[in-house]
């Protein structure tokens, strides 16, 4: 089992009421940034939390109590994911998104709202601002393409394990991938660099 | 002639997996003369950048950076949530133990 294999032999087990309170809500928006319906992530989190409980004399303090939950607990979004990519499969990759048809031209060129993004990865993220816009285009990508994107650019599982745990082939990824990451330029271009800057 | 359309195609597909060679001369070729085509390659890898050091960030922040504040609600675990499953471990925890005592009282604040 991944949950670590020696047995602790403690006077103080971690408290798992002191689990829900302290890492419940962080547990909850770690979910939600890879599963977006709200349901679905408290159920992961739930059941990440009886699966620890279960598991708890096997976490042998190698890393922090949170670090620990949370492996056990991408597991959990994965199955999740597995399961209701079973259950609703994608149809049409194509209707997943507004038609990319409105970032191009009649030419099919790309239309010209695009400056130089000039910044520094690093510092922008120390900007309240920028983290609430990042946030907020984040949250409005279609839900399957935020799933794609998010096991693909946060989690880097590989092309072939996001396809089979998103029951899609590789070409589907590829096209969910390209449209999340269009939709996110063009978003972060209106709202931070073509408005913020300049 | 590839269109901006099929080069940004490409090259959202090259941050996945190399290209066959002709259609990375495509590209190259193609960012000769466009410059918006360039530049949305250079604002890809700053998104993947950013995403990569966001996602660290919250791995080690003392709680979650932003604000996710249009899905605040929804962003955290209600009161009603959490004594759920608070009694859902405690039960699950007299299921393992045999326990059939109930759990030491304890004064709860309201958070």
């Amino acid at each position: 089992m991944f949950y670590g294999k020696r047995p602790v032999n403690c006077n103080q087990l971690p408290d798992p009421d002191i689990w829900v309170d302290q890492y419940g809500d962080y547990l909850l928006r770690y979910t939600l940034l890879r599963l977006r319906d709200p349901e679905l992530a408290k159920d992961a989190v739930q059941e990440t939390l009886l699966a620890a409980l279960h598991a708890r004399d096997h976490f042998a303090g190698q890393s922090s109590e949170r670090t620990w939950l949370v492996g056990i607990l991408k597991h959990k979004i994965v199955d999740c994911i597995r399961k209701i990519s079973r259950e609703r499969p994608v149809e049409d990759v194509e209707s997943l998104t507004r038609p990319v048809e409105e970032f191009f031209d009649e030419t099919d060129h790309l239309k010209a709202i695009s400056t130089d993004w000039t910044d520094d990865p690093g510092k922008v993220l120390e900007r309240r601002e920028f983290l609430e816009i990042l946030e907020r285009c984040l949250s409005k990508l279609p839900s399957r393409l935020s799933t794609a994107f998010a096991l693909c650019e946060m989690d880097g599982l590989s092309g072939q394990e996001i396809c089979k745990t998103l029951n899609i082939s590789t070409t589907n990824l590829h096209v969910m991938l390209y449209r999340a990451r269009t939709q996110l330029r063009h978003c972060l271009e209106i709202n931070w660099f073509g408005s913020e800057r300049g | 002639m590839l269109s901006c359309k099929e080069i940004t195609r490409l090259v959202s597909e090259s941050l996945d997996q190399e290209l066959p060679l002709q259609q990375r001369l495509a590209v190259q070729a193609h960012f000769r003369i466009c410059e918006l085509c360039l530049r949305y390659q250079k604002q890809l890898l700053f998104i993947r950048d950013t995403i990569r050091r966001y996602s660290t960030k919250i791995e080690e922040a003392e709680s979650f950076p932003g604000s996710l504040r249009q899905a605040q609600d929804t962003a955290s675990l209600s009161q009603k949530a959490r004594e759920r499953i608070k009694r859902q471990m405690r039960e699950q925890t007299q299921n393992i133990e045999g326990e059939t005592d109930p759990p030491p009282n304890r004064t709860q604040t309201d958070s």
